[in-house]
């Protein structure tokens, strides 16, 4: 609870009332003065309105008087037949010279006018009326002339509708050049009427910027200038803003800023009007002017908040004062009210006291009212309570002497209860255990809480040493004791963990508080027992761990000899590989020769290409000229030796040919590719190998080429083939020492090729026949073979997936016959 | 009847003077023959003749070699038929250059004048 003492119930009451009264007469107050302050604030701006209106309508007015003097002086020359162009010129020049804020004056007559009808000044006739317009020009001389569209709707208002409706009019206000300058005019039109006949009007253009000026100084008097002071013209073009000039000339239904919309819109009827608008109060009243019907307004707007700003500050005071004033009452309230409760706390205080245990109190208080018969009431409360608490401490003090001699005696007994070196136990008729001592919790590893209420036939084991069950010996030895006869046995128990142990028991009966219970005093005697019991065992582990021992050593011994075996194979392995390191290093020494000689081939490739380009060049040339040369020689007549200038050009082109061939075939042989995927045409590498040895061959050796019907290609390395070609040819024409016959054969027996090569030579021994694959083995002279050539052949037949045999007879010659897979992919 | 300018037009680019003038003299039978040193003289020839139809250039030449020289001038006049002549075997170089299309054919030295007017005749 918020309130829970007296003294702020009371406060908060207090105080809440009093502050609903400040708060309603100060709400009173400030809506009187605000209605005062919107009273006074209507008198001041309705004031300056008047101004602003009396100012535009004077001069409107006085114009307009100029105009109406000025007609009558018309019509009545007209009447009298005196009216010509020149006089009416005159005296409207005359009224443009007296006034010099006036823009300009016009005047049109109607035909049925005398002076239309009069033939001088035809420059300002048009269509049989006279249309005169006089202004000031930029020197500020009267000049005339001819006025334009007067008769067009819009522009021509000012002539149209005074004709139409025979009253005066002012125009909108409308924006128009003078000098080169935009000004804001209006035009006051005055017809002429003779007979309610409409003969002519006469107009002022009048510069109406004056009013903007007298606008702002005006504004500035009022609320220090945060007014807005508008004048309006009938059409609802802002003619006057006090606050922004560039206002002037917009329609007010066609204003985009925001705050200015708001100022203006509302603006319905013509009546004089005072409203609050979107924070502004604003003052509207009509302006009319002589006898138009289209009055003007002004409006004065002033934002709220100026007018309530001393209102305002009156109000704050009276709140403050109001604030200040309730703070007082409550403090007093709250004095009044402590002193009137303070007698009760006093009160409350003694009784926390009493509570205490203190009861000398004594509340003194001199109030004659509730809380002082309240205070005598406690005070003989508290005499009362004095002498019963006396009577109870007499009595606590009895009983205590004699606990503290009962306490004694129990103290001496419970001693000797536990601490007996004996388990003590109490058993009831039943032998449950009803009450034990140290010991007997000791013995049976039990806590006594545990051991209470547990039969004695439950902590033993189900039969005792002799057989007999536990159960039944119990009782039997129970009920002897019952009738009186103490027992003395012993007796196997379980203690707490299972374990037996044998202790001697002495059982009596006795009687406490009239109920029979069983004493048992119990004495352990099954140490000497369990020594013996240890003693066995540990010989028996001893035993035990000796025969562990023994087969541990018998299985290392196995594991010892089996690792031996082990070793031994791996030497047999390592000898094994030594014998493959042997013939690898073997290998390796191989192919390091052979690498050597595909350096060698690799050399010889870089050496030919520069070689044959460098050959092909010149080459081109005598090929060149010998097409030149052939054509002179077909077109013209060689009379003395025409077939011998043949022959000669026709050895040319051989003679180009067969050097190309040559370095393109030196090309084949030289080129490097590990691809098993170029297209070999099995003839033309044996071609060209055979022109490559064509120097060894020359005339001494027979070809005979027995080729396969067409073209046999296959899938491999070009290169590769060339030069295992070359080696097998080379070595036939080698053998060949004198005259002989090499023979090619070449045929296609699906899937493979078989090439054979006889040649007539001097054959090979079968000794030796076996080793001419192996690598450095030559039967020539040292330095003229290196002993690689069949070797080298013999892997690149292997790497073709092809074989290669020989057959040879000394003395006769040898048929190598090479068989290669035909693994194109065309077939 | 043919004019002139009926034959095709053929540009031939060789850094052997030998080698140009005997182009020029064979080939000008059939073909409107125009000649250069250089990759470079090429192409200003080129910018000269928009109406050669067939550019056929020596493969080793100085500064700018023959495939360099097609190179550039294919990025201008990409639908001309370019080819190599050269006294070289076809190497790794001008097979690149016929897989990607960049040269229409390779002819060897010494050239093959039927195969070449083959060739050209083909357009």
């Amino acid at each position: 609870m918020l309130f829970n003492s007296l003294r702020s119930k009371l406060t908060f009451a207090t105080s809440l009332t009093a502050s609903i009264i400040l708060g309603v007469v100060i709400t009173y107050a400030v809506i009187a003065s605000k209605k005062k302050a919107i009273e006074a604030a209507k008198i001041e701006f309705h004031e300056k309105a008047e101004r602003v209106t009396l100012k535009l309508k004077g001069t409107i007015d006085n114009s307009f008087s100029v105009l109406k003097t000025q007609n009558t002086i018309f019509k009545t020359l007209n009447k009298n037949g005196v009216l010509t162009k020149s006089t009416s010129i005159d005296l409207i020049k005359s009224n443009l010279f007296a006034n010099k804020d006036y823009v300009g004056m016009c005047a049109i007559f109607e035909p049925n006018s005398l002076c239309a009808k009069d033939t001088s000044l035809n420059n300002l006739m048009d269509k049989n009326l006279f249309i005169p317009y006089m202004y000031y020009n930029s020197e500020g001389d009267i000049m005339v002339n001819q006025l334009v569209d007067y008769n067009l709707e819009g522009i021509g208002d000012y002539y149209l509708i005074p004709k139409q409706t025979k009253r005066p009019l002012l125009t909108e206000p409308y924006s128009y050049p003078i000098n080169g300058e935009d000004v804001l005019m209006v035009t006051l039109s005055e017809p002429i009427l003779q007979n309610n006949e409409f003969i002519g009007i006469t107009t002022i253009d009048y510069d109406i910027h004056f009013i903007q000026n007298f606008c702002q100084d005006l504004a500035q008097e009022v609320n220090n200038g945060n007014v807005n002071i508008t004048v309006i013209s009938n059409g609802g073009i802002i003619v006057a803003n006090s606050a922004n000039a560039l206002l002037i000339g917009q329609n007010i239904n066609e204003i985009s800023a925001i705050n200015e919309k708001q100022l203006f819109s509302g603006i319905t009827d013509e009546k004089e009007k005072i409203y609050f608008q979107n924070g502004f109060l604003i003052l509207n009243i009509p302006i009319l002017f002589s006898n138009t019907e289209t009055p003007w307004r002004v409006q004065v707007a002033v934002p709220r908040a100026d007018i309530f700003a001393e209102t305002s500050q009156q109000a704050w005071v009276l709140i403050s004062i109001g604030i200040v004033l309730i703070l007082l009452a409550v403090t007093l309230i709250n004095i009044l009210v402590g002193n009137l409760t303070r007698p009760l706390f006093k009160l409350v205080e003694s009784t926390k006291r009493i509570a205490g245990g203190d009861i000398t109190v004594e509340v003194k208080t001199k109030q004659n009212d509730e809380v002082g018969v309240l205070a005598e009431s406690f005070n003989a409360m508290v005499v009362r309570l004095r002498e019963i608490i006396e009577e109870l401490q007499n009595s606590i003090k009895q009983v205590e002497i004699k606990n503290t001699e009962l306490a004694d005696k129990e103290e001496k007994f419970r001693k000797l209860f536990e601490e007996a070196s004996d388990a003590i136990l109490l058993l009831d008729e039943t032998g449950s255990i009803f009450d034990c001592n140290q010991s007997a919790s000791d013995y049976f590893q039990l806590k006594k809480e545990k051991l209470l209420g547990k039969n004695a036939v439950d902590l033993s084991p189900e039969y005792q040493i002799d057989t007999v069950s536990s159960k039944e010996k119990a009782l039997q030895l129970l009920s002897k004791v019952l009738q009186n006869e103490p027992q003395e046995f012993e007796w196997e128990h379980l203690n707490g963990k299972g374990e037996s142990f044998t202790v001697s028991i002495s059982l009596n009966k006795i009687s406490l508080s009239g109920i029979n219970y069983l004493q048992a005093i119990v004495r352990d005697i099954t140490e000497k027992k369990q020594k013996d019991k240890e003693l066995e065992m540990h010989r028996n582990h001893l035993e035990k761990l000796v025969s562990e021992k023994t087969h541990d050593l018998a299985k290392a011994y196995e594991e010892l000899r089996a690792t031996n075996e082990e070793l031994n194979e791996k030497n047999k392995i390592i000898d094994s590989q030594n014998q493959e390191l042997k013939s690898t290093l073997q290998n390796l020494k191989e192919t390091q020769s052979q690498l050597l000689h595909s350096e060698k081939m690799a050399s010889l490739g870089i050496l030919t290409a520069g070689v044959a380009h460098e050959i092909n060049n010149p080459l081109n040339y005598i090929m060149g000229a010998y097409v030149g040369l052939l054509r002179h020689y077909e077109n013209n007549s060689f009379s003395d030796n025409y077939e011998q200038i043949g022959i000669l050009i026709n050895a040319l082109k051989i003679g180009v040919e067969r050097s190309s061939a040559i370095v393109q075939g030196l090309n084949q042989f030289s080129r490097k590719s590990d691809s098993l995927n170029e297209d070999c045409n099995i003839h033309e590498i044996i071609n060209d190998s055979l022109t490559i040895l064509q120097h060894q061959i020359k005339h001494h050796i027979t070809i005979e080429k027995k080729f396969f019907h067409s073209d046999i290609l296959i899938k491999g390395n070009a290169g590769n083939l060339h030069q295992a070609f070359f080696n097998i040819l080379r070595n036939a024409i080698q053998s060949i020492t004198a005259e002989g016959l090499i023979s090619i054969k070449t045929d296609y027996i699906k899937p493979n090729v078989i090439i054979e090569i006889t040649d007539t030579g001097t054959g090979i021994s079968p000794n030796n026949l076996e080793k001419v694959t192996v690598p450095f083995f030559t039967t020539k002279n040292p330095g003229e073979g290196t002993g690689l050539g069949l070797s080298i052949t013999f892997n690149i037949i292997k790497e073709h997936n092809g074989q290669l045999e020989f057959k040879s007879e000394l003395g006769k010659g040898t048929t190598v016959k090479i068989v290669l897979p035909k693994n194109d992919d065309n077939e | 009847m043919m004019t002139m300018s009926d034959k095709i037009k053929i540009l031939y680019i060789d850094d052997e003077e030998i080698n140009v003038q005997l182009f020029q003299i064979i080939f000008s039978k059939n073909y409107e023959v125009l000649t250069g040193y250089s990759g470079f003289e090429g192409i200003e020839i080129l910018a000269e003749h928009i109406d050669t139809a067939v550019v056929i250039s020596d493969l080793k030449m100085p500064v700018m070699n023959g495939l360099e020289f097609i190179k550039k001038a294919k990025e201008k006049y990409p639908n001309k038929k370019y080819y190599i002549l050269s006294g070289f075997e076809i190497t790794a170089e001008i097979k690149e250059a016929l897989d990607s299309g960049l040269i229409h054919k390779y002819f060897g030295k010494p050239f093959n004048l039927q195969e070449i007017e083959r060739a050209i005749n083909k357009q």
